[in-house]
């Protein structure tokens, strides 16, 4: 199998469902001309033509907007917003429009759109860096994944274009240039809301999400050292959300742990702490801990952007203290 | 305009009419749990727009009352279910009406946010943009809706990329209790078409020809590949904004000044001095849009309501 | 809040333990897993280790006091810790009197019965199944919660309750000049010795054995440079015997005789504390090398001292030596609820009467007492029988070892041709390098490391297929502190297994003591073995 970078692996996706389905576009800003600010999808409009791969103005709300109504009237946009972030610019067309259009209107219509979000802190500030998955988990009819690797960048979002819901699309910015091993097939799907256990293990069940997949591995590799073999859970997606593999984890190591590159206050944590509560209370033996920002915005000098954003350091010690 | 055209449009407009006038009815003597903002005084700019359009076109229709559906042909007795909440409607309990929607005839539904629904039509006209087919899209909005983001960015959109969108904006001088000339910088909201160098017009919208004139023009122009339009029909809301709107904020004078100026008569006399219409026929008309909207509720009041689960199904395709 | 450590549940009957020795004294730091004190049971003596680092801050119970299973012992202070206010009021049972024994602990054995319990959902849950009051239990999580490690480092398998009865009270007028007190291992021994003579119906066959043929065996057995004894061909003809009779191998209970699979032999072994009978397990699966070889091994740890709980339970057959004495015959009393007991004599010479003349012969006789309930006449005797026939023609024992090709010889040659430090090892036919200098082939450290991870991963195999235990992969990362002498070893071992927790545990142990290389480290250097159970 061929190793290739996480940013690869998105455009192949992409190059392989627009060959295969003429109804699939992609836009967004600086998209086609300059393939992308990440430069992740040049070569798209030379091969696809500028009705399929064009750039738009400044306008989220009309473009995001536009994906939902070209959704309803038989193409499958993949709408891609610069930064994860402007999904609180465009949040009627988000969370109203592509998310509840279907469910008002009793299911007559469907809205098979992708909105590609680049996330996670990078240097560029409150408002350009935020992970805000947990949001769009609390409201219904968004689906929503994070994929952590090249091969599950890959797989999520061919699966997440040929879903005919709504997808948001989480590409973590610092998981660009990361490498991995992808399959050649065209046909390589994975399918939304199934977890995967990165390690095993029976110590303590480690949660994490997108960029907090690596440095969870790198700590649990720290705890093997120390003796404790902690199971890493990397869900993949939000919604669906894989309840069962963590509640299975939990019952098996009592103890869990959830990093995040969130908010910590109703984060992807919150969520995970509820449900073990409501669904394997006689198997927790000790307190919920979560890794996660504390409740304030991304700054953006690189030493306090430093302290807010979860390390490989602080998943560590979160997890020993349960340990001790 | 044709005969045939005209008397049609003129049955519409009466169905739309006595449609309203009963489902008041309904509303105030509780027979139903829905509400409703009515659209009447503003049935010719309705009618007559949606005239022009083919049966592959899509509409996205504004909050004003019934018109829309029932000048683009969605039987009387689905709206008059999704208004009592009742299986036997559009949307099965889920959005009233709403979110009344008829894929068939293109009608996708409405946003309940106002404003929602430019950067929608802009979509609908970009997919028929992508696939190179020959249909148009129709967006009906008020006077304050123009003044959403939304439709800053979705006019601009829609002019640099061409698409087929008809734009009418229904002028009815009121937005709830905000009066248009308080609200809004120009007096003309099709003035605001040259911010996004596109074709449009300001017409009285009460008046059935120019309205069908107008939008005709605006129809072909999108569909010949080029672009998009913005029309303002001129019109009152003669009744509140919602059935049982009290609505103190208007004076008496204004609103009976306009009653004098309910297009239904003014139309009738045109159609009546045009010789397309008589006085038995009208009265015929108006009888068998009667009978018709009878029976609709009767069918109406036989649908049962959803059952209760059913709220959790329909969320995902 | 200081953590307790308690009186451990170490064996099914276990219900109370005496405080032989503390190790270490109030005010001294202890590490975590350092052995604190020795207590004994009813059959064996056993190290308690602090489940903390910090300090002994107080010792409660007494050196020489019995104490119940679940009472507290001592108190350990952790860092940041303040002692204990309200004295811990454990009265440990007076050492003089037995006692009556109940299930659970005394109640007003902690200060206060009527707190409120904060043990974790995990903990409640793994106590209620356990059947264990959460109430008298130490938490060492955050705040004292009371953890899963904290119930199963008490964790009980159901108790049975035990009575001793009062000692006999007095022997008319005489005075003793002193009194001897026995150990408890001896008390145990006298327990059961009465209650078989009460209860169980009991009759001795016994039968003398030519071990012309036996001796014969065990050299030509030797021949290879191995060390079997005459008592090993016995437990391995009494295997045999076993398996074609397996009737013996059982217990009488309520009208049914309950018949084992397993061959369980227990080994009578005496000791300075008096007779022990370590288990041989699964002796069924066992060639007459591999008996020999477990015999020696429990005998040897069981007058080190060293021997577990688990190690002396679930006989199904005993067979006690007594021959070593000189005795040449005797009539033993089986060991209930076992069926049978077999009694070996000395082997002397005789004169025995074969094939009509009278030929001197080494003489050795059996005596095998039987549970009459289960077990009548004819049955015996088809046993008793046998086992002299077998070990009268013992081909059973099969061929010794080939000594294959010099490979099996413990036998190398090591060549260092050049100043470099490199060297080249030969055994047989096989080579293999060593560098100090490069990667081109490993250091002799790392070449034993290797050889302890394969040695161990062997010795779990063999260990495995001797309890038809399954496994699955299993590997092994061992690792040394980096410089200088080895001063520590950390043994990581991953088993693929089905079995429980509990039972790979056990397999590792057994496995790490048939360890040859494992045997060969000195004590002073510190070996950590943590052992990860996979799926399979």
């Amino acid at each position: 199998m061929r190793t290739i970078t996480y940013a690869q692996a998105i455009k192949e996706a992409l190059e392989e469902e627009m060959r295969r389905d003429p109804t699939v576009i992609l836009y967004g800003e600086d998209v086609a001309n300059f393939g992308g600010i990440f430069r992740l999808t040049s070569g798209l409009k030379e091969e696809f033509g500028e009705d399929r791969v064009f750039d738009t103005p400044i306008s989220e709300n009309a473009f995001v907007g536009a994906g939902v109504g070209a959704a309803l009237t038989g193409l499958r946009p993949v709408v891609e917003l610069q930064f994860a972030d402007f999904l609180f610019t465009t949040g009627d067309e988000i969370v109203l429009k592509a998310g509840m259009w279907r469910y008002v209107h009793g299911g007559a219509y469907k809205v098979p759109m992708v909105v590609r979000c680049p996330s996670g802190a990078a240097g560029v500030g409150p408002e350009h860096g935020q992970c805000p998955e947990a949001f769009f988990m609390h409201t219904p009819g968004l689906k929503i994944v994070s994929p952590s690797t090249p091969a599950d960048a890959k797989g999520l979002l061919k699966s997440a274009i040929r879903d005919d819901n709504p997808v948001l699309y989480f590409e973590h910015k610092l998981l660009y240039a990361t490498n991995g091993e992808v399959p050649e097939d065209p046909d390589f799907l994975l399918p939304l809301g199934k977890a995967s256990i990165r390690r095993e293990g029976d110590a303590l069940t480690l949660v994490a999400i997108s960029a907090m997949v690596p440095k969870a591995l790198k700590a649990a590799e720290r705890l093997a050292k120390d003796g404790h073999q902690v199971e890493v859970i990397d869900p993949r997606s939000l919604n669906p959300f894989d309840r069962t593999a963590i509640i299975e984890s939990v019952k098996k190591t009592g103890k869990i742990v959830v990093a995040e590159e969130s908010y910590k206050t109703l984060g992807v944590g919150a969520e995970i702490g509820a449900m073990l509560m409501e669904g394997a209370l006689e198997y927790i033996d000790r307190p919920l801990r979560r890794v996660a920002i504390p409740d304030v915005p991304i700054p953006t000098a690189a030493v306090l952007e430093q302290f807010v954003i979860p390390s490989e350091e602080k998943i560590y010690t979160a997890c020993r203290e349960l340990l001790a | 305009m044709d005969t045939k055209l005209k008397l049609d449009i003129y049955k519409k407009i009466i169905l739309s009419r006595r449609l309203e006038e009963r489902i008041a009815e309904l509303i105030k003597a509780g027979q139903v749990g829905g509400f409703m903002h009515p659209g009447v005084g503003q049935e010719a700019l309705q009618v007559a727009a949606i005239s022009c359009l083919r049966p592959g076109d899509y509409l996205l229709y504004a909050h004003r009352g019934v018109a829309y559906w029932v000048a683009r042909g969605i039987p009387l007795e689905r709206v008059l279910c999704d208004l009592a909440g009742r299986e036997g409607g559009t949307n099965r309990g889920k959005g009233g009406v709403m979110h009344v929607v008829y894929p068939e005839f293109g009608v996708l539904g409405q946003s309940g946010t106002l404003g929602g629904c430019f950067p929608i039509a802009a979509g609908a006209g970009l997919s028929i943009k992508v696939k190179h087919e020959d249909k148009v899209v129709m967006c009906f909005f008020g006077d304050g809706t123009s003044n959403r983001g939304t439709f800053h960015e979705s006019l601009n959109f829609c002019a640099v990329k061409k698409l087929p969108v008809v734009f009418i904006c229904e002028n009815n001088g009121w937005a709830v209790s905000m009066p248009t000339e308080r609200s809004t910088a120009v007096k003309d909201i099709a003035d605001r078409r040259h911010g996004y160098a596109m074709p449009g017009k300001t017409i009285d919208g009460n008046d059935v020809s120019q309205v069908f004139d107008a939008v005709s023009e605006a129809v072909a122009h999108a569909r010949g590949g080029n672009g998009p339009s913005l029309i303002e029909g001129k019109t009152y809301r003669l009744w509140g904004h919602w059935i049982g709107d009290p609505d103190s904020y208007r004076s008496r004078e204004e609103v009976e000044k306009h009653w004098r100026r309910d297009p239904i008569p003014i139309y009738e006399r045109k159609l009546i001095d045009e010789n397309i219409l008589t006085e038995a026929a009208r009265t015929e008309i108006d009888a068998a849009a009667r009978a018709q909207i009878d029976r609709a509720i009767a069918f109406m009041e036989k649908q049962p309501l959803p059952k209760p689960e059913t709220a959790l199904e329909g969320l995902y395709a | 809040m200081p953590l307790l450590i308690q009186m451990p549940k170490l064996g099914h009957t276990m219900t109370e333990g005496t405080v032989l020795k503390w190790h270490k004294h109030a005010g001294e730091n202890v590490r975590a897993g350092e052995a604190v004190l020795t207590v004994e049971t009813d059959k064996a003596e056993v190290e308690i280790e602090s489940p903390a680092a910090g300090v002994l801050a107080r010792v409660i119970a007494d050196e020489g006091s019995v104490v119940g299973v679940g009472l507290p012992l001592a108190e350990i202070l952790r860092d940041g810790e303040a002692a204990s206010e309200s004295p811990i009021t454990a009265k440990p049972i007076d050492s003089r009197t037995p006692a009556a024994t109940t299930q659970s602990p005394a109640p007003g054995a902690t200060s206060n019965n009527r707190k409120r319990i904060i043990a974790s959902p995990r903990a409640k849950r793994l106590a209620a199944e356990s059947g264990i009051d959460l109430a008298n239990i130490s938490g060492s999580g955050p705040a004292g919660l009371v953890t899963e490690d904290d119930v199963r480092r008490i964790a009980a398998t159901p108790a049975a309750t035990g009575k001793i009865e009062a000692p006999a009270a007095s022997h008319g007028g005489l005075v003793p000049a002193r009194r001897e007190r026995l150990t408890r291992v001896q008390m145990t021994g006298a327990r059961n010795v009465t209650e078989s003579w009460k209860s169980v119906p009991q009759f001795v066959q016994m039968v003398r054995v030519d071990m012309s043929r036996a001796r014969a065996a065990r050299q030509a057995l030797n021949s290879g440079g191995g060390k079997i004894t005459v008592t090993d061909i016995v437990l391995a003809a009494a295997v045999l015997a076993l398996k074609e009779n397996p009737q013996v191998n059982s217990s009488y209970l309520d009208g049914e005789r309950l018949i084992y699979d397993e061959i369980n032999l227990g080994v009578a072994v005496d000791t300075a504390d008096g007779l022990v009978v370590p288990v041989i397990h699964h002796a069924d699966a066992l060639d007459v090398f591999a008996l020999s070889a477990r015999a020696s091994e429990l005998a040897e740890r069981a007058r080190s001292k060293k021997l577990r709980p688990a190690d002396l339970e679930d006989a199904t057959f005993t067979i006690s030596n007594l021959g070593a004495y000189g005795v040449e015959n005797g009539t033993p009393v089986i060991f209930a609820p076992q069926a049978a007991l077999m009694f070996v004599g000395g082997i002397r010479d005789e004169v025995l009467a074969i094939e009509g003349r009278a030929e001197v012969r080494p003489a050795m006789q059996l005596a095998i007492a039987y549970d009459h309930r289960g077990i009548d006449g004819a049955t015996a005797s088809r046993f008793t029988t046998r086992v002299k026939s077998i070990l009268e023609s013992p081909d059973f024992l099969g061929a010794p070892p080939k000594v294959e090709a010099p490979a099996r010889h413990r036998d190398v040659t090591v060549e260092s041709t050049n100043d470099s430090l490199k060297a080249t090892v030969k055994y047989g036919a096989l080579r293999w390098s060593l560098s100090a200098d490069d990667d081109t082939a490993p250091d002799p450290v790392s070449a034993f490391l290797g050889a302890l991870g394969g040695c161990l991963l062997m010795s779990l195999r063999v260990a495995a297929r001797a309890r038809k235990m399954a496994l699955g992969c299993a590997s092994v990362h061992a690792f040394a502190n980096e410089k200088g002498h080895v001063k520590e070893i950390n043994i990581e071992l991953q088993v693929e297994s089905s079995a429980d927790a509990g039972q790979l545990q056990r397999l590792v142990e057994v496995a790490e003591r048939g360890c040859h290389i494992r045997a060969m480290i000195r004590d002073d250097v510190a070996v950590s073995l943590k052992v990860t159970k996979r799926a399979v």
